[in-house]
């Protein structure tokens, strides 16, 4: 195995710089001095393992390990408690940290315990491995299938081997939306899945929003004629361009519009999409005259498997993972997901997502002409 | 487009496999067929296609050993290789690339326009 990356966070020079002795001859070893450095270095080089002085001026350490957590959780953490102040020791364990230790420090039980963490990451990390191609076999043998389904029912449709009856032409159709369905659903579960045990990667390019939100309208063009819905996109003819996930902001808008067309039965669906530059964002809005949600019900919609009426000899048939999937998805690319909804009236979905720095620059200058 | 352009399928499931094949000769192209990647990189040897769609998932050797072999080749280094894959995830896209891949597209395919699309980007 490669040499572990480690990193010792402590404000104070004395103890930093004697773990860093006792540490040096075995792994890499990096220091900082304040939290946010802490966080900082963890953003730039991948740790395996941190020792963390919980009692620090600026950022508190609980605050620091709950930070690099979040980007790893399979970080190692090991308290430095000064005093025998077990409190925060306690606190810090809590926090998902190894194990604790006291100044001064024993070399030989530091050396064991920095072992024994690493140990455990490594053996967690396979895990991860393990589950993550799992999943990727699971995904691959279940849209397999599903894709041969799609695609000669989609030959059928063209009418590549023949013509076709208009009953025919119809039980078709059922088939192909029925596919597509379940085919959407596979994805939100793996996504779902995946984005729990936090291999989901970030792939970010530069890609036109408005594009993207006229690929998947085109999918329901067929649904919407049968509803006697109109969707109007309400796009800028120059294109809104992005740098994030494109693959990301299609499944989000896939499920909120997915939503838009199931619970409205007339009237009409409106997408806009637009910049907001003085908050570096991307919106996507998507104005529904739908069934409503009740306003005490909008927070419970983005739990898995929440439909407003669980219990009902369903109107609504579906998982409910489209919205919990839909936020996560935000939450994964730093955006928001804001829901204002009135009963028998409709619901207005607002999606911001940030774009980078790199177009950032020139949105600014757009602004000043 | 002047001659017919002779096009490699490489897909181990059989049905998968006739269903591109279908859609590809739908567009008037000529077809040669391989269910693995070993195959895939005898038969390119032998019938020198003008570009291959390559599934990754597949037994013997998968479509990213054979796209790597291929580019070790003198005729194939070049040779244009789209990745078809099942596969919803994006990492995979990313590797097909690493492979040495020029273009990507998901099973299924909702819009077969798209494959006329690629092809018209490698072949002109």
């Amino acid at each position: 195995m490669d040499r572990a990356n480690i990193l010792i966070v402590d404000d104070e020079m004395g103890p930093r710089e004697s773990l860093k002795m006792i540490l040096k001859p075995y792994f890499n070893v990096y220091t900082a001095e304040r939290g946010g450095q802490a966080i900082e270095m963890a953003n730039q080089v991948p740790i395996d393992l941190v020792t963390l002085d919980l009692k620090m001026p600026g950022l508190p350490g609980t605050k620091v390990l709950e930070k690099i957590k979040q980007r790893d959780p399979d970080i190692e953490a090991i308290i430095i408690t000064g005093y025998g102040s077990m409190d925060t020791a306690i606190e810090g364990l809590r926090l998902g940290a190894f194990d604790y230790i006291s100044k001064p420090f024993d070399v030989q039980h530091i050396l064991a315990l920095v072992r024994r963490a690493l140990e455990r990451r490594a053996a967690r990390l396979k895990l991860r491995e393990i589950k993550s191609e799992f999943l990727a076999n699971v995904s691959h043998e279940l849209r397999t299938p599903l894709s041969v389904v799609i695609g000669f029912v989609s030959i059928l449709l063209d009418q590549l081997v023949g013509k076709l009856t208009d009953e025919q032409h119809r039980a078709l159709e059922k088939v192909y939306k029925n596919s597509e369905e379940l085919l959407g659903l596979v994805d939100n579960v793996l996504c779902l899945t995946s984005l729990n045990s936090g291999d989901l990667p970030l792939m970010e390019k530069e890609f036109e929003v408005g594009l993207v939100a006229k690929e998947i309208a085109q999918r329901y063009a067929k649904q919407l004629e049968e509803k006697g819905i109109e969707l109007a996109i309400q796009s800028p003819a120059s294109g809104v361009r992005t740098v994030s996930d494109p693959a990301k902001v299609s499944r989000i808008f896939h499920n909120l519009l997915h939503n838009a067309v199931k619970f409205t039965a007339k009237g009409q669906i409106t997408v806009k999409v637009h910049r907001s530059a003085n908050r570096g964002v991307v919106d996507l809005e998507i104005i529904d005259t739908g069934v409503g949600i009740p306003r005490d019900h909008i927070e419970g919609m983005f739990q898995p498997f929440q439909q407003l009426d669980g219990s009902m000899r369903r109107e609504f048939s579906g998982l409910g993972l489209g919205l919990t999937v839909a936020r996560r998805l935000t939450d994964f690319l730093g955006g928001t997901l804001e829901i204002r909804s009135q009963p028998n009236v409709g619901t207005h979905v607002l999606l911001s997502v940030p774009y980078r720095a790199a177009t950032q620059k020139s949105e600014l200058s757009e602004l000043r002409h | 487009m002047a001659a017919k352009a002779k096009i490699l399928v490489v897909e181990d499931n059989e049905d998968n496999r006739e269903l591109l094949v279908f859609r590809l000769q739908q567009l008037g192209y000529e077809i040669l067929v391989a269910s693995n990647g070993k195959e895939a990189i005898e038969t390119a040897a032998r019938a020198r296609p003008d570009l291959i769609f390559m599934d990754l998932r597949m037994p013997v050797m998968d479509g990213w050993e054979a796209t790597r072999a291929l580019r070790q080749t003198d005729w194939g280094k070049d040779l244009p290789v789209i990745a078809v894959t099942a596969h919803a995830f994006e990492e995979e896209k990313k590797s097909a690339f690493r492979a040495g891949c020029n273009g990507f597209i998901a099973k299924p395919i909702l819009d077969y326009s798209i494959i006329q699309k690629k092809i018209q980007k490698f072949l002109g």
